[in-house]
């Protein structure tokens, strides 16, 4: 087909948009927005589809730290702008819209919102993850300021203080063994009468002194007026409920990839990521992957905006070799 | 995080939970993490202008700073946010190693550093060429290491070869020792702060000679004297040292000594956690080759390698995360 970049106008002023572009980007977090970087900066016609809330994960988080470049740390929702503006400064368009479906059966891909679909030579998937929440009073109140998911992240913050892990896997044991070296005691609490972590998890887990455990029971509810100060405990045999004083909570009950979408289009792994090489293609030729759609390990800004700036350049390299 | 937190003094240990040679931009990203979470942590670097990022003048790309910034200026700001963390950072350079040891060892002009685990991050600038008659003096007069080497010139004559902060930071050390010291800078002009600048301008034993190269470094057994292209123009300087400060692209592994699987090309091979084939010795950016040299991606991958090394350490590195189950 005949090529012609072609502007569509962004889907809040109500237009119909039909654009046809070299890459389309799904998602609007670090490693979309890092891979906008490139590509618009290389010169590719470039629309990023960036979800209703735009920034992604760090846009939730009241500081982050450990971004490399940021000796003061930066405000999640800062970086969050300062991604997108740089995006749209090399020439990307960044929209707040939802992908509601896509065709990647053949070239031109099909990219659908709402409203408006377009049509790209080049794809990248960056469409995040998102951790699993209890869906209990307190929880979005206090997320990304007392609530975490990442100890890697914000275990530094609880130096000295008491700490609540909700969760039974090797991940809410890794962790917790990880926010031993903060914290001065971490409470693990888990649904079942014993831990599903592997066994040297568990084995260090249990020698650990710093760590207790509360058997048998679910989080009901987060306390707390202007700062977390403690949950709500049900235990789930008897019925009973407790209070239990914690500065902080973090809650490992799984991560949600979002990858419904490319369900029966692109590979996916038993748990839902989609599947890529180290240069972030999919089994889709043109098709690329980048940020913690991806990514069970890292889950960082930093890893996320790396994968986004590899899917960038081979995306490149890739209209370069294969023209329409 | 409303939380307030004073970062501690950095100590120093008889042995470190890691060393990570070179602090550029995958060196100092793995250096905040190792630091944040709590590792005791020592970052050996030849100097801010030395890497492949430090030189570059302008970068645009690394997303976060709309405002395009001087290498030198992005590897400082990594730099000052490990050390707010508590990592310790030494300006010295690695001249050999036993990472087959416990605790790993890594020895300085300086001196000896000991860690539990080692990040290998010292980048690809190493030279392609020796000039004629360098590998033949090499410990006869030829040096890469002012601070080991410097005090054999006591009164002597010596020339420096580079444009960098390392070539102006070795010249200065050598006029503690030396009686002239000629800085020869193949390019006109030097990128080094401007402070060594004044210094290295002002002082009265120093004779700098830009856009000169060197032909070949003369001497029967010894050091005697370096020909050099002076601006076109071929000399002999007479010398008793010559100490090399130039740089390349190849991958920067002579120090390794025995043991760390390279490539044909030179290059250090590691596993998907970035692991060499010696356990607790990790390598990260551009010391690998087969990457495109981005900042962002050399960070992500330096940060990738703290996280290994974290569980490395705490006996955990067995971890497959399984999140979604």
């Amino acid at each position: 087909m005949e090529f012609e970049p072609k502007i569509a106008p962004p889907e809040a002023e109500g237009h119909e948009g039909n654009g046809t572009y070299e890459l389309v980007i799904i998602g609007g977090g670090p490693a979309g927005l890092t891979a906008a970087i490139y590509t618009g900066r290389a010169r590719i016609s470039t629309h990023v589809c960036a979800g209703t809330l735009p920034g992604g994960q760090p846009a939730n988080t009241a500081d982050v730290d450990n971004f490399p470049g940021f000796p003061d740390g930066v405000d999640g929702t800062e970086l969050a702008q300062r991604f997108q503006g740089q995006a749209k400064r090399f020439g990307a368009e960044v929209v707040p819209e939802t992908v509601t479906e896509v065709d990647f059966s053949e070239r031109p891909f099909t990219i659908r919102c709402s409203r408006n679909t377009y049509r790209a030579q080049a794809v990248i998937v960056a469409t995040g993850a998102s951790p699993r929440r209890l869906g209990i009073p307190g929880e979005d109140k206090f997320y990304g300021r007392g609530v975490s998911s990442c100890a890697t992240c914000d275990g530094f913050f609880y130096r000295d203080k008491q700490v609540v892990v909700v969760g039974g896997g090797d991940a809410a044991i890794d962790e917790s063994l990880f926010l031993t070296k903060f914290a001065e005691k971490v409470t693990v609490i888990h649904r079942r009468d014993e831990l599903r972590a592997t066994k040297i998890f568990r084995e260090r887990a249990f020698a650990n002194p710093k760590i207790d455990f509360v058997w048998d029971s679910v989080v009901e509810e987060i306390l707390g007026d202007q700062t977390v100060t403690g949950v709500r405990v049900r235990n789930v045999k008897n019925g009973e409920t407790s209070m239990l004083e914690t500065d902080g909570v973090f809650v490992y009950i799984g991560m949600v990839p979002k990858s419904e979408l490319f369900s029966g289009q692109l590979e996916l792994d038993d748990n839902g990521y989609i599947v890529s090489n180290r240069r972030q293609h999919t089994n889709v030729p043109g098709v690329f992957v980048a940020g913690d759609v991806q990514d069970p390990h890292y889950r960082q800004v930093v890893t996320a905006a790396g994968t986004g700036a590899i899917a960038a350049m081979e995306a490149e390299r890739y209209l370069g070799e294969y023209p329409y | 995080m409303n939380v307030d937190f004073v970062a501690q003094e950095p100590s120093k240990p008889d042995v470190y939970d890691v060393v990570i040679i070179g602090g550029g931009p995958s060196g100092g990203s793995a250096a905040i993490y190792t630091a944040r979470a709590d590792l005791s942590t020592l970052v050996i670097d030849k100097g801010l202008t030395a890497g492949a990022l430090g030189m570059a003048s302008k970068i645009a790309n690394f997303p976060g700073l709309p405002d395009p910034v001087e290498g030198a200026e992005l590897v400082r700001r990594i730099r000052d946010q490990a050390r707010s963390f508590g990592a310790t950072f030494i300006d010295e350079k690695v001249l050999r190693a036993d990472l087959q040891a416990a605790p790993k060892r890594v020895w300085t002009g300086a001196g000896g550093h000991k860690g539990r685990a080692v990040i290998i991050a010292t980048g690809a600038m190493g030279r392609t060429r020796r000039f004629p008659g360098e590998d033949r003096l090499l410990g006869r007069g030829v040096s890469y290491c002012a601070t080991c080497d410097g005090a054999f010139f006591r009164d002597q004559a010596v020339a420096v070869a580079g444009s960098n902060d390392e070539a102006v930071d070795e010249a200065l050390t050598l006029t503690r020792f030396a009686s002239e010291v000629h800085v020869l800078n193949p390019v006109p002009d030097f990128n080094a702060p401007e402070k060594l600048m004044e210094e290295l301008r002002g002082h009265d034993k120093v004779t700098i000679h830009p856009s000169t190269r060197i032909a070949e470094i003369v001497g029967e057994n010894q050091v005697t004297g370096v020909d050099i292209i002076d601006q076109g123009e071929e000399k002999t300087l007479e010398v008793d040292g010559v100490f090399v400060y130039l740089q390349g692209n190849l991958p920067i592994t002579d120090f390794l000594g025995e043991g760390v699987s390279t490539s044909e090309e030179g290059c250090v091979v590691v596993d998907e956690n970035f692991q060499t084939n010696l356990q607790g010795v990790f390598a990260v950016g551009d010391v690998l080759c087969k990457h495109v040299k981005q900042a962002v991606i050399a960070a992500a991958e330096g940060v990738e390698a703290a996280i290994a090394v974290d569980r490395y350490l705490h006996g955990r590195e067995e971890f497959r995360p399984d999140w979604s189950r």
